[in-house]
């Protein structure tokens, strides 16, 4: 159905589709790394505990790229995807509010009306979802960011509808892999996914079905649990955790490149949230 | 769910059916990944009506992308902010507990879990006028503990009488009986729910129960324990830490007395605020 739009399409669409898929150099340059800084087709997986900003650290990403260009921002359509119904519009609107120099209702509403929204309940649902986007990414140019909160939602689910079958429990994330690996590589996306910590790190009878250890996560605080497909799609994780003091509301981010065997690609950086943007220490 | 079968949508027919499991084409995932062009040649169905199939099938089944800016306007009009009837607790949950999160109260046993709950819902039921279902697991609830502290808010037995049958209690000992009743559920709600302190498993500090997975659900979370250097044993004082909070940084605390909940003063400003 999305091929026969493609082919209709005339020169100006053309230009429109890919001028407005262009740069997301700027996107958050506290965050990234140079040589790490997103560029199309990048997965980025956002990997930790519970509280420790990795949803947060999306609203951020969100608002950056639906403020018009005017106040910042990069003027582009997301796409976000949420699993856990999580979602918090109330808290995207008090970063944006903070952003922009004039907050008016009118200015709020063309920001968010760039923003889109789905939310999944299950995985089946979240693979028909994407399954769906096509017509979607097809005919809004400009959507050039896809975020999933959170990819692991739905892994004990899973676990129990497969029964003993590991390859069973593991399809439908497997195949939701693949397709986010197609979309995001055909429509020139990029994509963040988070995953949660659901398995603790040491000495722990439970192992996930394709646990394997890497030896290059020895260092990190990372279990891989998910299946090895999407192990495979991701191309950098970046390992959110906070100080465990109290009192402190410092968090601290790990950046690794997978698809980089020469050079460590690490990158560590410690961030403080507040409403108007990150600012690292 | 998703397994294709005659009547799952217009259009689809036992036949089609049929058709598509010779091509190993058995659930609406299978179809929605096919190669339209090619089944279409192989089962002698017709290409238009297959992606038109597709379509309904994928409309019917997948999320649909909501507009920020409309659900913006919806949530406006739907959300609330519940006061406690607790105003240190009020300042923690910056302005009280919102709809659509969870709260979640960890503390140990006789920290003042349940105290708190039923003054929210006292509080919830009589000042903000406003429908609660108290779910009990534990046999915590007791309605002669509720009507004291609605009387210490209002004279009025008439009032009392109204606000205690605002609050529908549901008593749910195993986890089916819980699971049936949340099915059941509807509307726009703010969730409050306990949960108890265990060990982590060095012995060292305490965490809340119930494990890692549970831990990603509740937005806000809040610490109950006993005040240090209280004094007496069984004294009434409580310090409540916020652990877990979208929207304050974490770290606060403040004091409140569990015996005197909801006969202090009420805080100035309104009860419950609109957004």
């Amino acid at each position: 159905m999305c091929s026969d739009f493609r082919r209709a399409e005339s020169g100006t669409e053309l230009l429109a589709r890919l001028e407005g898929r262009s740069s997301l150099k700027e996107l958050e340059p506290n965050l990234f790394a140079d040589e790490d800084s997103p560029v199309h087709g990048d997965i980025f997986e956002f990997h930790g505990p519970e509280g420790t900003g990795k949803t947060e650290m999306l609203y951020h990403l969100t608002a950056r790229c639906i403020l018009p260009k005017s106040e910042g921002g990069l003027q582009i359509e997301v796409l976000f995807i949420d699993t856990d119904y999580h979602f918090d519009m109330l808290r995207l609107v008090t970063v944006l509010e903070h952003r922009l120099s004039q907050s008016s209702e009118e200015a709020m509403k063309l920001c968010l009306a760039r923003l889109f929204l789905a939310y999944c309940s299950s995985s089946m649902q979240l693979l028909l979802t994407l399954h769906s986007l096509e017509a979607l990414l097809c005919s809004r140019p400009s959507l050039c960011l896809l975020i999933v909160d959170s990819l692991s939602s739905f892994y004990w689910i899973d676990r129990v509808s497969g029964g003993e079958s590991v390859a069973l429990q593991e399809s439908t994330l497997q195949k939701c892999s693949q397709l986010l690996e197609r979309l995001v590589t055909e429509y020139r996306l990029l994509l963040f996914a988070t995953t949660q910590s659901l398995m603790q790190k040491g000495s722990d009878s439970a192992d996930g079905p394709s646990s394997s250890k890497h030896p290059c996560d020895g260092d990190m605080d990372y279990r891989a649990y998910l299946c090895k497909a999407w192990q495979r799609v991701v191309k950098h994780r970046v390992i959110f955790s906070r100080d465990d003091e109290a009192t402190s509301s410092r968090f601290s981010l790990v950046s690794r490149h997978l698809k980089n065997k020469g050079s460590q690609g690490l990158w560590k950086t410690s961030l403080h949230f507040c409403s108007k943007k990150c600012s690292p220490f | 769910m998703g397994m294709l079968r005659a009547g799952l949508c217009p259009g689809l027919t036992e036949e089609t059916v049929q058709l598509l499991r010779g091509r190993k084409i058995k659930t609406v995932a299978d179809l929605a990944a096919a190669d339209l062009e090619e089944v279409a040649q192989k089962c002698g169905l017709s290409y238009k009506a297959l992606v038109a199939l597709r379509r309904v099938l994928l409309a019917q089944f997948s999320a649909f992308p909501l507009n920020g800016a409309d659900l913006y306007e919806e949530l406006k009009t739907s959300t609330a902010i519940l006061s406690t009837g607790i105003g240190s607790l009020d300042k923690l949950l910056d302005a009280g507990l919102y709809t659509g999160e969870v709260t979640e109260i960890v503390g140990g046993p006789g920290s003042g879990k349940t105290q708190v709950c039923l003054c929210v819902a006292a509080n919830v039921a009589h000042s903000l006028q406003q429908n609660v279902l108290y779910v009990d697991s534990n046999g915590g609830m007791t309605a002669s503990r509720l009507l004291q502290l609605l009387q210490a808010r209002t004279q009025d037995e008439e009032k009392q009488a109204s606000a205690l049958q605002r609050i529908q209690v549901v008593r749910s000992f195993d986890i089916f009986q819980m699971l049936d009743m949340l099915q059941d559920l509807r509307g726009t709600i703010a969730q409050q729910v306990t949960n108890h302190l265990t060990r982590d498993w060095d012995g060292r500090r305490f965490k809340p129960a119930l494990g890692r997975s549970w831990s990603f659900v509740p937005s806000t979370r809040i610490l109950l324990d006993v005040t240090e250097g209280a004094g007496t044993l069984g004294s009434s004082q409580r310090t409540v830490y916020l652990t877990k909070s979208p929207r304050q940084p974490t770290g606060l605390q403040e004091m409140i007395d569990i015996g005197t909940l909801g006969t202090e003063e009420q805080s100035p400003e309104l009860p419950g605020k609109q957004t």
